[in-house]
């Protein structure tokens, strides 16, 4: 799985969200996105997954182009900003009907991915009365339970627990040992730093720093483009 | 292609699930409305001293009938009509904006095919729309079953006693499909015209120019405004005045396949923010 981005643009109201980004990312890396808020990284998440359409350039998903040969990536988990999902259902619920839309996986691997974020498949409560953690938590099970080839996560340890975030590593660096291709985006710049592989820095929709970290020696940087 | 068709009816199955539930207190206004509309009817009819038993449709007729084409020494507001419409619209208001806006961006991902997403949020107006129309024919049928006669056929004497009517010569087909089936269509493309103008202006906009258009069509009496369609006093069957359901049923069909067309087309460009 590759993602090459070309001189991709968005204007959203006369506003450049995006503007001219080149990118090439590669499967089994974590790449991170930072800047400051309104500086892109969830907009980019967004035409990476077709969500928006790009004023200038291209995203291709492999060697297809999105928004010609394909509407969204053929396999791609999801998290951005609050996840949203039907009050009145249990988590795992949520997950069953969102699940049934590709018919991929079973329910005991929909139980596997609610237990791997450290949430009991079998609670009985509804998402109305689960704390921000816990949907923090579901949304990222409702992203990784298909095993997707590109798993996009915007701020992924918002609200979460000191423990929480430990398990969040721990399932970001496994799904990187299965080759996964991994965008996340953090204001913390130091949980960024330990999770990603590469950074993007952005400002004003464009990058303006790309930083390298060598995980055994800790990083080095690269110089701005 | 199997896994979009199975994806696209679970996705059907989902949006009828759960855009009916959040409707359900919508739906409790409706009924709560047509009970009374079709209460205060049959109270009316009862004080007339008819020759034959009402049927379900005299009745339906009698509840739809509306008013004639506006004349300034008239004035006549329909008022049990447009009220009908606004609850329409209330039923269909915002369901795809906040789906769009929330659970969208898990079902989009997963479905693959924004046409598909789209076709889904059509299918659910239209039977959104259909269930009010239930709700409606079967309260007029338990109205006709009080009366003694419920039955489908259609007898003159209750509809000789709306003023204006005069059935020109109109088979109980042509009756049939006016007063049931074409309110019904005229319903679904109206609300149709709103889901579609959701994805280009607020909710509320899309909401008041339907109700807008709503007013206007109380005034002007053309088949381009189709909800003069839903009145059975200003049909040709009715009214040598009137306008013909054929001309109504043409820009009906025509309004549903402009919309449909312009929400596919558009929303597979829009930005999904």
């Amino acid at each position: 799985m590759e993602v090459t981005i070309k001189n991709l643009s968005k204007t959203i109201k006369g506003a450049r969200v995006i503007d001219d980004i080149s990118l090439q990312l590669t499967s089994g890396k974590i790449y991170g996105l930072a800047g400051k808020n309104g500086s892109g990284k969830t907009m980019l998440m967004r035409a990476i997954c077709g969500l928006i359409r790009p004023t200038n350039g291209t995203v291709e998903i492999g060697s297809e182009v999105l928004g010609k040969d394909i509407s969204f990536p053929r396999s791609c988990g999801v998290l951005i900003e609050n996840p949203a999902f039907i009050t009145k259902y249990t988590g795992f619920k949520n997950l069953q009907v969102l699940a049934s839309l590709q018919n991929k996986i079973t329910d005991e691997e929909i139980k596997n991915a609610i237990k791997s974020v450290g949430l009991e498949p079998d609670d009985k409560r509804t998402y109305r009365k689960y704390s921000l953690g816990m949907k923090q938590r579901l949304g990222i099970a409702c992203a990784i339970m298909e095993s997707p080839d590109l798993i996009m996560l915007d701020e992924p340890v918002n609200a979460l627990d000191e423990s929480g975030i430990e398990l969040i590593r721990e399932i970001l660096a496994s799904l990187t040992q299965k080759g996964k291709l991994i965008i996340i985006s953090c204001h913390d710049k130091e949980e960024l730093e330990l999770l990603s592989d590469e950074i993007y820095y952005l400002s004003d929709g464009k990058i303006v720093n790309h930083v390298i970290l060598n995980k055994e020696e800790k990083l080095y940087e690269n110089s701005p483009k | 292609m199997q896994n979009n068709k199975h994806g696209f009816l679970k996705l059907l199955r989902h949006d009828l699930q759960e855009g009916m539930a959040q409707n359900l207190p919508k739906y409790a206004l409706c009924t709560l409305f047509l009970v009374m509309n079709i209460s205060m009817c049959f109270f009316s009819i009862r004080g007339l001293e008819l020759a034959e038993v009402p049927t379900f449709l005299d009745l339906t007729i009698y509840l739809n009938a509306g008013v004639q084409i506006f004349s300034p020494e008239d004035n006549a507001i329909p008022v049990e009509w447009l009220f009908r419409q606004v609850l329409i619209s209330f039923l269909v208001y915002n369901y795809l904006t906040r789906d769009l806006t929330t659970y969208s961006l898990q079902t989009l991902t997963r479905i693959k095919k924004r046409s598909l997403w789209c076709a889904s949020k059509f299918l659910w107006v239209v039977c959104t729309v259909a269930l009010f129309y239930i709700i409606q024919f079967a309260l007029t049928f338990a109205a006709a079953a009080i009366f003694g006669n419920p039955s489908f056929g259609l007898t003159l004497p209750l509809l000789l006693k709306i003023p204006g009517v005069f059935l020109n010569g109109a088979d109980f087909t042509q009756v049939a499909f006016a007063a049931v089936v074409l309110p019904f269509a005229i319903s679904v493309a109206v609300a149709l015209m709103q889901v579609v103008l959701e994805l280009f202006i607020k909710p509320i906009l899309a909401f008041a120019a339907v109700a807008a258009l709503n007013i206007i069509t109380i005034y002007y009496a053309s088949p381009f405004l189709i909800s003069n369609g839903s009145m059975f006093l200003r049909s040709s069957l009715a009214n040598a005045d009137g306008i013909n359901p054929a001309a109504v049923t043409g820009f009906l069909c025509a309004y549903i396949a402009i919309f449909t067309a312009l929400g596919l087309v558009y929303f597979r460009r829009k930005d999904i923010l």
